[in-house]
């Protein structure tokens, strides 16, 4: 492996590069005492070039790029290693004079840190917006919330042009302006250039974000993680559009991600950082062909993101054949609608009926908006519902109160997506555990409790924790807290509400594993999720929902096998980024706005423009009718077909 | 509950010296004030023109006042003025601002709104400006002062608890305890409360009391409304100055009331600072 | 398409926010009127003793309302004082009228309370700049200051009289000058006009009541945030220059302290005033409650809480013209 990579280097370090980064260290101090976050990391890159840098959280992927540009803020910060950055035939070493503000006091390495600061401000002035210019995740963020999204375009826009020396008229400014929001596919270019951040949704913000780096017109542009909190299909056209600009603009872009599937689909060459190193590198084509030696975690994130499970269909079926359980929920004519301050009414259910059997694990899919996580709260009594029945176990829900209910809920638990609601920062772990074990199985002796709290938590794959704090345990362990909190209540049905989300890959499988592994035969899953990895893993049958509606029901055997509703297609399409066409279709839901009567994929649908449906769609909501392959199916498109 | 490990915890951490310094202060103005009422002080028996003005000697640690009572006595004794109001006005308003203000931010809705505007409305009378209206229309006594004082402190108590409440609200917290099975008045009392908002609660006792103190002696300094001479206030002490400005018995009341305050509200932010720094 | 928030809806939003001001102003005059309604005993004996001439007790029954029940007298009364008609002093002043009296007052004390407040934020800027990222060393100086800055401003104002008053008599005692001429000397009766006075209030109320230390942890927290925040990474990445999105940034933190400390600087005004015994109302209102001038005091607290919704309307005001996020957020 060594001999490759060496050869892979002197490669790279023919040809002239726009970005040279050699042995960087990056470091901060922490109560805990001083952390190298970086650790002697080199790369470059050539003009035009893509480079994925793939990475867990806390992996320094982002320290090593904001060093790039010169916005590394903390103590003492970048401590050692070299950049050079070329534009425009000039080549500009940026750590040049970093020794001389290096001392050592104690044995530990400091930092003249405002002297540094100075100095790196004035060596990167010049460069900002020319050599290199970036965008950031969290793009609601990345925008001044006072000024319009106009106004910071036409700022880059003049500023890029101040450092050639021109200095057009506002009117030649804002047309460009114009040109370039639509460029990076605004619906309404007008009036998003008169919008502010906070008026447009997270996908066009940072898509706006994209049009004011790429009109700075830079050598290099550095994404940190734009997608990061994305929906699958706003994230799928964030990518495409990114893809598609930087080679029309012949722009060299470091990518940044923890996402192996977006690196593999954007990028030429990859490296894969862990613990502030550099562990692997290898070009895209090869990681994709599977060509190669790998270290064993690019091979861990490469089996998590699901990708080798295509590369081996023959892999054992994961979850069994639904075995026919007895009918646990049953939920007719749910409807749930909110009434916004401005008068308008969000239908968050609209007419969604739901049956679960004992034993499965039931997927519920779609985006944010389309009601899931209030059809999970519906299920579960957290809400009042406008209209319809449900029962468990033959028991009336809806008529519960009072103690009865709280009684009942014993039966039916809910994970909540952020952890953080089902835990105590101020109690320990076997305190928690006692408080439930308490409240729900009243008969046990305080000795009792502490055994049952043990067994719970090596249920779980917890050991020694039973002393423990929230603060001290991982995102995982928390995870594995939470469920033993759950478990407490001997539940029949558990409604998940992305119990995955915000983990790093190898987390997230830990945890599913889990979940599959105490599901036992009796247990029932309701899974609330986006991540199609996730429900492919361990669901039995699949929910699509869109803005109230469940659209589509299929066996898991089916998901991506049969016809699918036009939305289900483009869900597939997004997660599956790079495996399945994706039609570079300008509008994502999100940009249309809600109230049609009908299909509310109808303004969008390739499907209904292709037959001529548009206007019936859109007139009336297709009915969910039975599918010939099992399931069932909403769209009138379709129905001819099947 | 008190001997909740959090709690424990927290004041397990490291302490620094400001912080000792405080709770050392704190502590003997605790003591000073629960062992007041067992003695007894007649400030017109006290009285000896023979000894006026004496410096700090063995006998009076902190010299003599212009009536040749012992500063340091009365000091001791100023303690009482505000201490057991202190406490009370503390206790009420962490009580009844918790109780609203979870009340408004668990419930919601129409009730929710109400209450916050009736505490707006509250929130809205300048405090010694209020005081000293109340003062003017009701007999004047350290009761009246120290419930009147609790009661502008209520807006600021609930508004602080209802916001915190809220934000668990906005993170499922609230509506993980109820889909749990927990019964409503347990999850506000004690998960709400409680568990989330103790050190808030905490903090605003101490700043209330503090706040009696500082009411107390600038009343009585003034001389209408407080502890009135001969009975010894930190505040009536301190106005002597204003009759004999040469001398120095004012000075140490003074310095009573700046150490007191100080140490307060520096425990206080140390307290509420490492019940945040153990969630971390 | 028309934005969602333009300028019509703007100034609704004004119009609600005026309103809401409007709604507290009645709601807290009541409070007053209602406090004085339930005071013990007969209101009229309260304040006119058991001597007042059989005229005066009309004049006050039918400037308070008191014939009536409490809501229509507090109507009576409420319209009355809309009109500028808040009564006339009894004791303090005799026959003058309460608004002009608390009026002139009120310029004094609300001037006193905005010249410190702007002066401590100033510092606190100037503080927090000069500092820069919070450093372990930097609590050798934070940490006495926070802890003597926590004395009460009273204390701090009584320090400051009593030094004077001892240089003042230390001089007359050396045979020298009558008193310095840069200071008159107190009287505790007379009223001085000085600027001496004014700059020692000024100096008391800053350095009190935790105040300049409260302002500068605010005023430091908000600079990291603002030239912390991603998009600022954002604004030098393109390559534009960051001070005009700092300094707009800062601009709604700011007001926000100002509203949130206004209150509390306007009672500690209130004591340090009559410390230094400046014509302001504080002084007024003291010496009002003194005599038991009811109209004085409730003058007085009008003008106090008037003074503080006025304030945070327009503050909100130049908060919504410059965030238009406040416009949304403040339903």
């Amino acid at each position: 492996m060594s001999a490759e990579m060496s050869a892979e280097m002197s490669a790279e370090m023919s040809g002239a590069s726009v970005v040279r980064v050699e042995g960087l260290t990056v470091a901060f101090d922490t109560p805990a005492g001083r952390k190298t976050v970086v650790d002697g990391v080199s790369f470059d890159v050539s003009p035009g070039e893509v480079l994925g840098v793939l990475g867990e959280s806390g992996s320094g992927k982002t320290m090593s790029t904001q060093s790039i540009l010169g916005l590394v803020d903390g103590y003492p910060g970048v401590v050692g290693g070299a950049i050079s950055l070329t534009h425009a035939g000039v080549t500009h070493a940026l750590l040049a004079d970093l020794p001389a503000h290096l001392y050592a006091r104690r044995g530990v390495t400091q930092k003249r840190d405002r002297a540094w600061q100075r100095r790196s401000r004035a060596v990167m002035t010049p460069l900002w917006g020319q050599a290199v210019t970036a965008i950031f995740q969290n793009p609601r963020r990345s925008l001044d919330p006072l000024m319009t999204v106009g106004e910071q375009l036409v700022e880059a826009l003049a500023a890029a042009a101040a450092k050639r020396g021109a200095r057009p008229a506002a009117e030649a400014l804002r047309a460009e302006a114009l040109r370039w929001l639509e460029r990076v596919q605004m619906v309404s270019p007008p009036r998003v250039f008169a919008s502010y951040p906070h008026e447009l949704s997270g996908g066009m913000c940072q898509r706006a974000m994209i049009a004011v780096a790429l009109a700075c017109k830079p050598t290099l542009l550095v994404a940190d993680e734009p997608t990061t909190g994305l929906d699958a299909t706003v994230r799928a056209q964030v990518v495409s559009l990114l893809r598609a600009l930087v080679r029309e603009e012949s722009c060299a872009m470091l990518y940044i991600s923890h996402d192996i599937r977006e690196v593999l689909f954007l990028t030429d060459r990859v490296i894969v950082m862990r613990h502030g190193r550099v562990i692997e590198r290898a070009s895209t084509a090869d990681l994709r062909a599977g060509v190669g030696e790998r270290h064993p975690y690019t091979r861990s994130l490469l089996d998590a993101s699901g990708l080798v499970e295509r590369a081996a269909p023959a892999a054992p079926a994961a979850p069994a054949a639904p075995a026919a359980g007895a009918l646990l929920l049953r939920a007719r004519g749910l409807n749930k609608a909110f009434h916004g301050r401005d008068g308008g009414v969000t239908r968050a259910i609209d007419h969604v009926d739901v049956d679960l059997y004992r034993g499965e694990v039931v997927a519920l899919i779609g985006e944010s908006g389309s009601g899931k996580t209030t059809l999970g709260r519906a299920l579960t009594r957290l809400l009042q519902l406008d209209s319809g029945d449900m029962t468990l176990g033959g028991e009336d829900l809806r008529a519960l109160g009072g103690a009865p209910l709280r009684a009942a809920r014993r039966g039916f638990q809910m994970i909540f997506q952020n952890q953080q609601a089902n835990l105590h920062p101020s109690l320990s772990v076997r305190e928690m555990l006692d408080e439930s074990l308490r409240l729900h199985q009243p008969a046990l002796s305080a000795q009792g409790r502490r055994e049952r709290a043990r067994a719970l938590l090596a249920r779980v794959g917890l050991g020694s924790h039973e002393e423990r704090y929230v603060a001290s345990l991982s995102g995982g362990e928390q995870r594995r807290v939470g469920l033993a909190r759950i478990l407490a209540t001997s539940p029949a049905l558990i409604v998940a509400d992305e119990p995955t989300s915000g983990l790093d890959a190898a987390i997230k499988l830990q945890i599913i594993d889990l979940l599959s592994e105490v599901k036992g035969d009796d247990l029932t899953y309701l899974l609330i999720s986006h991540d199609l990895g996730l429900v492919r893993k361990i669901a039995t049958r699949v929910l699509v929902m869109l803005r109230g509606r469940v659209i589509e029901e299929m066996p898991i055997a089916d998901l991506g096998a049969r016809p699918h509703h036009p939305y289900t297609e483009k869900l597939l399409a997004a997660a599956e980024l790079g495996d399945r066409e994706l039609s570079l279709d300008a509008v994502s839901v999100e940009d249309v706005e809600a109230g049609a009567r009908g299909c509310s994929y109808a303004r969008v649908c390739p499907l209904a423009r292709a037959q001529g449906l548009a206007a019936r769609c859109a007139a009336s909501p297709p009915p969910l009718a039975p599918h010939p392959r099992g399931g069932a199916l909403a769209c009138f498109g379709l129905r001819t077909d099947a | 509950m008190w001997s909740s490990a959090g709690a424990r915890r927290a004041l397990g951490a490291p302490w620094s010296t400001s912080l000792t310094l405080s709770a050392l202060m704190v502590g003997a103005v605790l003591l000073c004030g629960l062992v007041n009422p067992l003695v007894e002080y007649d400030p017109v028996l006290e009285v000896d023109l023979s000894r006026r003005y004496l410096p700090p000697s063995a006998e009076h640690l902190l010299g003599t006042d212009g009536q040749g009572r012992s500063v340091a006595f009365r000091v001791f004794k100023g303690v009482e003025a505000f201490f057991f109001p202190g406490l009370l006005a503390g206790l009420l308003a962490a009580l009844v601002g918790g109780a609203l203000g979870a009340t408004a931010g668990y419930v919601g809705g129409g009730l929710g709104r109400g209450i916050a505007a009736a505490l707006e409305l509250l929130d809205t009378l300048p405090r010694m400006v209020f005081l000293v209206l109340v003062c003017t229309i009701y007999q004047p006594s350290i009761a009246l002062i120290a419930a009147t004082s609790s009661l502008l402190f209520v807006p600021s108590v609930a508004t602080l608890v209802r916001r915190r409440v809220e934000a668990l609200a906005a993170e499922d917290y609230i509506l993980a305890h109820v889909a749990h099975g927990f019964h409503p008045l347990k999850v506000v009392g004690y998960h709400l409360l409680w568990l989330q908002c103790r050190a808030l609660l905490i903090r605003q006792f101490i700043f209330v009391f503090a706040y009696v103190l500082f009411i107390e002696t600038a009343l009585s300094y003034l001389g209408d409304y407080g502890v009135q001479e001969p009975r010894p206030s930190w505040g009536n002490m301190v106005a002597q100055t204003r009759t004999s400005p040469t001398e120095w018995p004012w000075l140490f009341p003074a310095v009573a009331i700046i150490l007191t305050i100080a140490a307060l509200l520096t425990l206080g932010d140390a307290l509420a600072q490492r019940e945040e720094e153990v969630k971390r | 398409m028309s934005r969602p928030l333009g300028l019509g809806a703007m100034s609704l939003w004004a119009l609600r926010r005026a309103a809401r001001s409007l709604a507290l102003l009645v709601g807290a005059s009541f409070l007053v009127y209602a406090t004085l309604r339930t005071a013990p005993g007969n209101m009229v004996d309260l304040v006119l003793g058991l001597n007042g001439t059989e005229e005066a007790r009309a004049t006050l029954r039918a400037e308070f309302g008191l014939d009536s029940g409490v809501l229509l007298g507090y109507a009576r009364w409420a319209a009355r004082a809309a009109t500028g008609d808040l009564g006339r002093s009894i004791t303090f002043s005799p026959g003058e009228g309460v608004a002009e009296l608390a009026l002139g007052a009120f310029a004094v004390t609300l001037g006193l309370a905005l010249v410190s407040l702007l002066l401590s934020v100033t510092f606190a800027y100037a503080l927090a700049v000069a500092l820069g990222r919070p450093q372990p060393r930097q609590g050798l100086l934070l940490g006495p200051l926070s802890f003597l800055n926590a004395a009460p401003s009273f204390v701090v104002a009584v320090c400051l009289a009593h030094g004077i008053n001892a240089l003042i008599h230390l001089q007359l005692q050396g045979g020298g000058r009558v008193g310095p001429s840069w200071y008159p000397i107190p009287t505790y009766q007379s009223i001085s006009d000085s600027l001496a006075p004014f700059s020692f209030a000024m100096i008391s109320i800053s350095l009190g009541d935790g105040l300049f230390m409260d302002l500068f942890n605010a005023v430091r927290a908000e600079l990291r945030a603002v030239s912390g925040a991603q998009f600022m990474s954002a604004v030098r990445a393109k390559g534009a220059r960051t001070r005009p999105h700092i300094v707009k940034n800062l601009v709604v933190p700011t007001l926000s302290l100002f509203t949130a400390r206004l209150p509390l600087v306007l009672s500690a005004v209130v004591v340090v005033e009559y410390i230094f015994t400046l014509d302001g109302s504080g002084y007024l209102l003291f010496e009002a409650a003194k005599v038991r001038d009811v109209p004085v005091v409730v003058g007085v607290s009008l003008f106090f809480i008037a003074a503080v919704i006025l304030m945070n309307l327009i503050l909100d005001l130049v908060k919504a013209k410059v965030d238009p996020r406040e416009v949304a957020r403040v339903e």
